[in-house]
């Protein structure tokens, strides 16, 4: 089933739908008003906006097409459009061509989230009845696009190098309680603090490697354990370990 | 294989210590390094004093000669593009339609020499003017202004007429309509031409000026539906097959100048400008300036530059694996690890349509130090400077940033004339294919099946011709010249008048060869499409000239089509215009001369 191949399926509408269109049905032609009446005004300004279509979109093309020839011929008057808008607002305008600066209710006009533009031809005097619940409808859509209406100015950047300090805030929060109880604080007890924390940051880095010139070396670190050759004090032997390691990496090797 | 002697009397053992012992010490040393450093990178979180040795090794309790940006302030001027010129005629432009309906907008071609063309739009028009004349109460009149502007009704075996009537679609659509439609194109052509829509229908008082008034009304609608720029000669240039315009943006040196010259149609931007040496008076806008403090520009991928803070990993530089030659990649990855935190950041919101050139800017730190910043481009000039993104053409600098009031969408039409220009090396010459044929009736169709029907027809108008009586043992054809298909147009490489060496392309034409044919010299096939036609509708047939360089070796690829877009204030523009591609290489249009075949 290619293109050629048009499946129609009827339709019923849900409520929100019905109380949608029962709003927005009788009030379509206020969409029109600020066309028909403002400065950048035209007298058919549906007319005028299935001709600009009908230029770009190919199925509309066609319509446009069928339209006039079905006038020619005597098949139809006019295969009129109805245009409408939703979600509906009172006093709105239609949003396809000019917009004016006042919306119906005269009050700044802003156009909140997304539209829906709808142009409905209803064939043979058709009517959709938002009172009749479970009645069904029948329709081919044609055409369906999205258009953006750009403003009159853009954000831009402007980027700009400057050499700033590198250092940050420490991720630490220190608690200093003075030394000694004298009612205020004194200016040194706080620097040393401070100089005091960042000395045991530094320590909290060091290394075995970095004691190991140091005449401290027999004693630290401090993780000695006493061995003895017969088990006759508590001992605890480390060198175990190592033939534990020896003994695994050699069945590793087999 | 307990080696161990068990004690059993630990109280002799201890006391008496029969067996005398020495005490040895062993001990456990821990080795912060490996060779593999992904634990190492993961910074786990330990002890308070471990974050704070993290931060001193990563250098970030180190002093800088340096200090903090608290506020900035910056002066800039805009100035706005206020006049386009194209090919010597300049007209103002107020941003009343996108740039590009101002540049490749071309007027709607209505006609094919006396052939009216755009059918549909035509009739589109005509319904409009009815509806407008009914509205009025002059709906009477309806039958009056469809008999003064009928469509051309075609007549079946007129060859005049082959245009419509080879093709059964285009003829069934003006038989259609003929006589019981207006043409709405016609009566707007009319009225543009400075004439009065009641001319020549006999019309009296009151009726004669409402009429007259109407159609003035009607032809302002035409014109604002479908834009053609107020300016004398278009901005498409034929003989190169682009778009070449000029924007004037005067600021207080003088007529700052932009220039495209070679534009090609389709999306424009501010990449296809060039700055030109300022011309013209100058003029410009004040000075503007505020303050705002400095924000820390943040881009995908940045690193952070605390250690122990968490980094948006959807960008990941150090995934990118660069070639030892992408000096490129290196560059980048380079500047977005090691420099990205010295970059702060302005939003700046512009009107479009501008050059915008920041006239200074300072920045004052936490020591109340003001430091003027200066732009990255040296003024002296490209030869020690490196610069992207900037309007310079080869050997300038220029500092402004343009924003072209251009629409950000625009929908096209599929192409209504469609050519491609390809070079044929077994003929030693260049066609022009018709890929797509504007009809009468106002759609476009497939030049090959276009041509094949006109030729078919203007054969079928001939009659049969009878089969040669004279039998003959011939085995072979000799033919003094091929045919070629009606939509291949040829042009011919000529010497440009005053040159030795430069060659230039005319356009030519292929003889309508017809079986039986007794006219002594066969018609002249002419394009179908007005890319083609440029200069054969002219009251004194002009020739086509294009440029030789133009016609790539991939071939050259331009069609024609309608482009609508939404403007400021949600205003729509339609506008008609053209626009040049590549190619899809070349092509051999079958054109051979003295060739022998054996008889079939």
């Amino acid at each position: 089933m290619g293109e050629q191949f048009i499946a129609l399926s009827e339709f019923a509408l849900d409520e929100a739908t019905r109380a949608e269109w029962s709003h927005a049905w009788p009030h379509r032609g206020d969409l029109l008003d600020h066309l028909l009446t403002g400065p950048a005004g035209t007298d058919f300004p549906v007319d005028d906006w299935l001709q600009s279509v009908s230029r770009v979109r190919e199925t509309m093309h066609g319509f446009e097409r069928a339209s006039l020839l079905a006038e020619v011929l005597g098949v139809d008057s006019e295969m009129g459009l109805e245009p409408l808008q939703l979600p509906y607002r009172a006093g709105d305008c239609w949003l396809a061509m000019d917009i004016p600066e006042l919306d119906g209710n005269g009050a700044p006009l802003s156009i909140e989230g997304d539209k829906l533009l709808l142009a409905t031809h209803f064939a043979g005097g058709a009517q959709l009845d938002p009172t009749v619940v479970d009645k069904t409808y029948c329709g081919i859509l044609l055409d369906e696009w999205t258009e953006t209406i750009p403003t009159r100015s853009e954000t831009t950047g402007l980027a700009f190098h400057y050499d700033r300090p590198n250092a940050e805030p420490p991720q630490t929060v220190l608690l200093v309680t003075p030394p000694e109880f004298a009612g205020n604080w004194k200016w040194q007890d706080l620097i040393d603090s401070l100089h005091d924390t960042l000395d045991f940051a530094r320590q909290r880095a060091v290394e075995p490697d970095q004691i190991d010139a140091s005449a401290l070396v027999t004693l630290l670190p401090a993780t000695l354990s006493p061995v003895t050759l017969l088990p006759i004090t508590a001992t605890l032997n480390f060198a175990f370990n190592n033939q534990i390691y020896a003994a695994l990496a050699e069945q590793d090797d087999e | 294989m307990n080696k161990y002697v068990v004690q059993q009397d630990i109280h002799t053992a201890l006391f008496k210590q029969p067996r005398p012992t020495l005490v040895a010490l062993n001990r456990v040393e821990g080795r912060p390094r490996k060779t593999d450093f992904s634990r190492a990178l993961k910074a786990e979180v330990r002890d308070p004093l471990w974050m704070l040795s993290r931060q001193w090794q990563f250098g970030e309790f180190g002093g800088e000669d340096a200090a903090s940006p608290v506020t900035a302030k910056i002066a800039w001027r805009t100035d706005a593009v206020t006049e386009v010129t194209t090919a010597g005629s300049t007209s103002g432009y107020s941003e009343e339609v996108p740039l590009e309906a101002e540049i490749e907008a071309l007027p709607i071609p209505w006609r094919q020499g006396d052939r009216a063309m755009q059918g549909q739009l035509r009739m589109s028009l005509g319904r409009r003017w009815r509806k407008m004349i009914a509205a009025v109460g002059h709906g009477g009149f309806a039958g009056a202004f469809a008999a003064q502007y009928a469509f051309e009704s075609p007549t079946a075996g007129d060859p005049a007429d082959f245009h419509v009537t080879a093709h059964a679609g285009t003829w069934q659509f003006q038989a259609a309509v003929s006589g019981n439609a207006i043409d709405g194109g016609a009566l707007f052509e009319h009225i543009d031409r400075g004439g009065n829509a009641s001319d020549g229908l006999g019309l009296v008082e009151p009726a004669l000026s409402e009429i007259d008034a109407l159609g003035q009304v009607f032809a302002d609608a035409v014109r604002k539906q479908f834009f053609v720029p107020d300016r004398e000669d278009p901005a498409w240039q034929k003989r190169n097959l682009e778009y070449n315009a000029q924007l004037s943006a005067p600021d207080a040196k003088g007529g700052a100048a932009l220039s495209a010259p070679q534009y090609r149609g389709g999306r424009l931007d501010w990449f296809h400008f060039d700055a030109t040496e300022a011309q013209g008076a100058s003029g410009g806008s004040a000075l503007q300036s505020s303050s705002f403090l400095p924000v820390a520009l943040q881009f995908e991928g940045m690193p952070h530059t605390r250690h122990w803070a968490f980094e948006e990993g959807a960008a990941n530089f150090g995934d990118i694996a660069p070639d030892t030659t992408d000096i490129a990649k290196l560059l980048l990855i380079e500047f977005g690890l090691v420099y990205a935190n010295d970059w702060f950041l302005l939003p700046m919101e512009l009107p479009t349509g501008s050059l915008t050139e920041i006239a200074g800017l300072t920045v004052t730190n936490v020591f109340g130090e003001r430091i003027w910043i200066d732009r990255a481009i040296d003024e002296a000039g490209p030869a020690n400077s490196w610069q992207m993104f900037t309007l310079a053409d080869s050997g300038r600098v220029d500092k402004r940033l343009f924003l072209p009031p251009t629409t950000p969408n625009a929908h096209e039409s599929r192409p209504e004339e469609q050519v491609h220009l390809l070079r044929d090396e077994v003929s030693n010459m260049v066609w022009g294919l018709e890929k797509a044929v504007p009809m009468a009736d106002g759609v476009s169709r497939q030049g090959s099946e276009v041509g094949r029907e006109l030729h078919d027809r203007f054969q079928a108008h001939i009659g049969p011709v009878p089969e040669p009586t004279e039998e003959n043992e011939a085995r072979v054809v000799y033919r003094l010249m091929t045919d070629v298909a009606e939509h291949w147009i040829p042009f011919l490489p000529i010497r440009v008048t005053g040159s030795d060496r430069e060659v230039e392309l005319q356009r030519a034409a292929m003889p309508r060869l017809l079986d039986g044919d007794a006219s002594p010299v066969p018609d002249k096939v002419r394009p179908r499409t007005w890319l083609l036609r440029e200069g054969l509708d002219a009251s004194t047939p002009e020739a086509l000239f294009i440029a030789e360089e133009e016609v790539e070796r991939a071939g050259t690829q331009v069609t024609a089509k309608w482009q609508r877009c939404r403007w400021y204030n949600g205003k729509v523009v339609t506008w008609y215009s053209r626009e040049r591609r590549v190619g899809r290489g070349e092509g051999h249009g079958g054109l051979a001369f003295d060739v022998l075949e054996p008889k079939t």
